[in-house]
């Protein structure tokens, strides 16, 4: 009896012992109260005199929930936080960063430098990555007085209905490391009204801006590029000497895309759902078949010129090179680009259903 | 039993020093007889109608008649000490003839339903469906109650009397050929190792026949409910009545049995389940919501999301306090409001509800005590710790919510898979008369998840839980019924 009467006791110490190591390693925790760090949503990335100008955006929510901009200059990313946390009521924390925009003299001097710390920082989750066409510390200014996650919806929700291509810094840090692809980040600008305005695509070579499509070409891309293809396509109808133009929705769709090594011939097939709405009165809803044809041919053709504009620029978004690199035995990237991709003949075969055709008179 | 040298003279001088002891004298035939009782024992109608009258009627004419003679029932003729000691501090009232004093005949006279109440509703477990009768204080009563519902030879009632002070009865009742024979032998065993003054109540006996002494959790089943006490007999486990108590406890009991609402039963199985699954997450939420919002908020910024960063962050901005604290406070709150609605009368409690629930809420928002997230968060899983069927295990939960905070204040998400880890350790430990305390769960027993998390069509449960090990698996067999289309066509 005694001797059990001590071993619970022995058991009870080690419990006690336990907790006190416990509250000695606590003491290494650190503490984000959530009040207490500023929170940023949206960081502009500059390079000026070839220092990295960061603009942050975060919100006030104290105080009617305004934004505020804060800007600070510095040799790197580390550097950067420590120069925005002297300006600040709180220190700045990057975990519920949503948004990074890429001013123009960045994204042409290479965004090497910002992606690679980025990286290593673990409280890093999902970012949009957008490119500005000027300084992103201007961009930012004209979007003060928009909700804390303005920019982040919006980008959302053109991702998702629109055409805009799905990328983040998860698809950017595959396309940037991985071999046989580049990377592609959407576009963003000011309108003359000093709006933001979500417009196409840049394509990187490297870590470099080589190349912006119109948004048109964007959908394009994305149709051919991702499951998700959802957008409008807009194409000219003429017979008869009358002319008009029509917008179909995508819905949904399949695409496949195949190399033939022995013919260096790059098929793209590609089958897609739409929407018909709206037609000009002299057009008839009965002779739809024809308007199927027109469609088809005209989006073919747009596709092929997308894809010859992206040879002749040297960029390969649609990841061709990786597609080749599962073909064929030998794979040199430098080979690649000099030799076998401004080879490729491209052909595109294009079926469209209209699966719905809005409101008939 | 300790007072064996006593004899029958000496009890008697004992029994003399109180003043509700009478000793009266009468005489049959003229042999002087004594009646010794404790007055505030005895039921006096019985006494005045069906005892006295009849030592003095001329039927009488030996002291060997009485047992033939007079209209009461349990009279018994004994000479052993113990015996008269303990019955006459039951109610009985001894019968002494002046020729051979030590032959003493015993009358029970007790009256049993004196002071007891006499509405058995189950207050405490209340269901909307199903039978609302209760277990009350008398053992007997509960007894009569239970063999209405099991009409069976196998219903087996064992009596034995614990406690040095209180003298008792303790009923071990079990179903003969289901109940496995070595739970019925722990259970008797303990209790006849038990050492006590004074037996209160059910729940003292399952604390000191309980496997483990420093644990939170309810080793055995402790309820009011008649038709819940039924359902852990006839799935073959062991029940204790104790007389004096309205609350029957039952065991080998499972962590699981607490989550199982009789009413479950009476309704149909989609729904059961529905409700089943509805009060685990309840208590799930219960236990884990407090120490989350603590963890997020004190080093897991990250994890929110977007949309939810403005509220918590403009409703935690005026609040002066580290989220712990602030907590704690809400949760100490509560615990008062609980404790003080369970101590003070009814009429009052229900004031104290409004003016703790929304006032003293209300205010502490107000006041930058709190943030609205947290008051919503506090309340709900108050709440939802209340639909516990088992309120003991209602307390249980409450306790490892305190428990979670701590942790998860020092060492965030890491700091709850920490506490979860102990509370794991703990329960994998943990057993109830023997049996392992999380059974369908580890060690895993598919079989038995018919009846857990969800509760099945009432034909497939037909089978005991094989893990109570009874001697009898199927409880019923199950005909096959199926009406066929042509069947009802039949008659055109």
């Amino acid at each position: 009896m005694k001797n059990k009467i001590s071993k619970q006791k022995g058991i009870l110490g080690r419990g006690i012992l336990t907790f006190l190591l416990i509250m000695g390693v606590s003491g290494c925790a650190p503490q984000k109260v959530i009040d207490e760090i500023g929170i940023m949503h949206t960081i502009g990335v500059d390079l000026v005199n070839n220092k990295i100008m960061g603009s942050v955006l975060y919100p006030d929510f104290t105080d009617d929930k305004n934004l505020m901009l804060v800007t600070a200059e510095a040799d790197n990313l580390t550097t950067l936080k420590t120069n925005l946390d002297l300006k600040l009521q709180y220190p700045m924390e990057l975990g519920q960063l949503r948004v990074l925009v890429l001013g123009d003299t960045l994204s042409k001097a290479g965004f090497s430098r910002v992606l690679e710390s980025l990286n290593k920082d673990p409280s890093v989750g999902m970012i949009n990555v957008v490119v500005a066409d000027h300084s992103s510390r201007q961009f930012l200014q004209s979007i003060i007085k928009s909700p804390p996650l303005f920019l982040s919806d919006l980008i959302e929700q053109a991702t998702e209905y629109e055409g805009l291509p799905d990328t983040s810094i998860l698809t950017m840090q595959y396309q940037y490391f991985g071999e046989g692809i580049d990377v592609y980040l959407p576009n963003v600008k000011l309108d003359n009204q000093n709006k933001v305005e979500l417009n196409g695509m840049s394509i990187f070579k490297k870590d470099k801006l080589k190349l912006r499509l119109s948004q048109k070409e964007t959908f394009l891309f994305k149709t051919i590029n991702e499951k998700n293809k959802k957008g409008t396509y807009p194409f000219k109808i003429r017979k008869n000497e009358k002319e008009a133009n029509i917008g179909i929705q995508s819905l949904s769709g399949k695409h496949n895309i195949d190399i033939n090594l022995a013919e260096n011939e790059v098929l793209i097939k590609l089958n897609l759902n739409c929407e018909l709405k709206g037609l000009p009165n002299w057009m008839d809803i009965r002779k739809v078949e024809e308007l199927q044809q027109i469609a088809e041919k005209s989006m073919t053709n747009d596709i092929e010129n997308m894809l010859v504009k992206l040879q002749k620029n040297q960029v390969d978004p649609l990841g061709l090179g990786m597609i080749y690199r599962s073909k064929s035995k030998i794979w040199s990237e430098d080979d690649f680009y000099k030799r076998v991709y401004p080879a490729f003949r491209f052909k595109v075969r294009t079926k469209i259903v209209f699966s719905q055709y809005g409101v008939v008179k | 039993m300790n007072k064996n040298d006593l004899t029958l003279e000496e009890l008697l001088i004992a029994a003399k020093k109180s003043k509700d002891f009478t000793r009266i004298e009468r005489s049959i035939n003229g042999t002087k007889i004594y009646l010794s009782y404790f007055n505030t024992l005895v039921d006096h109608e019985i006494i005045q109608k069906s005892l006295l009258p009849y030592l003095n009627s001329p039927f009488l004419k030996n002291i060997d008649d009485i047992s033939d003679k007079l209209p009461i029932e349990d009279i018994t003729f004994t000479e052993d000490v113990n015996e008269i000691y303990l019955k006459l501090y039951k109610g009985h009232v001894i019968l002494q003839n002046e020729h051979s004093p030590n032959e003493c005949i015993l009358l029970n006279i007790h009256n049993a339903t004196l002071g007891l109440r006499q509405n058995n509703d189950a207050e405490n477990e209340f269901s909307v469906i199903g039978p609302k009768v209760g277990f009350v204080e008398d053992l007997d009563t509960n007894l009569n109650l239970l063999r209405r519902k099991v009409n069976s030879q196998k219903l087996i009632i064992e009596e034995m009397i614990i406690g040095n002070m209180s003298k008792t009865r303790v009923a071990i009742v079990y179903l003969d050929g289901i109940t496995n024979e070595q739970h019925i032998n722990t259970v008797r065993e303990r209790l006849k190792n038990l050492n006590f003054d004074i037996i209160w109540d059910t729940s003292v006996l399952e604390q000191i026949i309980r496997d483990h002494k420093h644990t939170p959790f309810p080793l055995l089943l402790s309820t009011e409910r008649i038709d819940r006490i039924v359902y852990t007999l006839v799935n073959g486990q062991v029940t204790i009545f104790s007389d004096g108590s309205p609350n029957a406890i039952s065991g080998p009991a499972t962590l699981l049995d607490f989550f199982i609402s009789p009413e479950d039963y009476y309704l149909n199985w989609v729904l059961g389940s529905f409700f089943r699954v509805i009060r685990i997450l309840g208590i799930l939420f219960s236990v884990f919501s407090s120490s989350i919002y603590v963890a997020v908020l004190t080093f897991h910024y990250e994890v929110i999301p977007k949309d939810l960063l403005g509220p918590l962050i403009e409703s935690r901005a005026n609040v002066p306090f580290p989220p712990v604290l602030e907590v704690l406070f809400l949760e100490t709150t509560i615990e008062l409001l609980r404790e003080a609605g369970a101590r003070l009368p009814t009429k009052v409690g229900q004031t104290l509800g409004i003016v703790g629930g929304i006032v003293i809420g209300q205010a502490a928002v107000a006041a930058a005590l709190t943030s609205n997230v947290l008051l919503i968060i506090v309340s709900l899983s108050a709440l939802a710790s209340f639909t516990t069927p088992i309120i003991v295990m209602g307390n249980t939960i409450r306790i490892l919510r305190f428990f979670f905070i701590v942790f998860s204040a020092f060492l965030g998400g890491f700091g709850i898979i920490i506490g979860i880890m102990f509370l794991l350790g703990h329960l994998f430990r943990l057993k109830s008369l023997g049996s392992p305390y999380i059974v369908p769960l580890y060690p895993f027993r598919r079989n038995s998840l018919a009846d857990s998390f969800i509760r099945s069509p009432l034909s497939t449960l037909n089978k005991r839980a094989p893990y109570l090990r009874p001697k009898q698996l199927m409880k019923f067999y199950v005909k096959e019924m199926r009406i066929h289309k042509g069947d009802l066509n039949d008659e055109e």
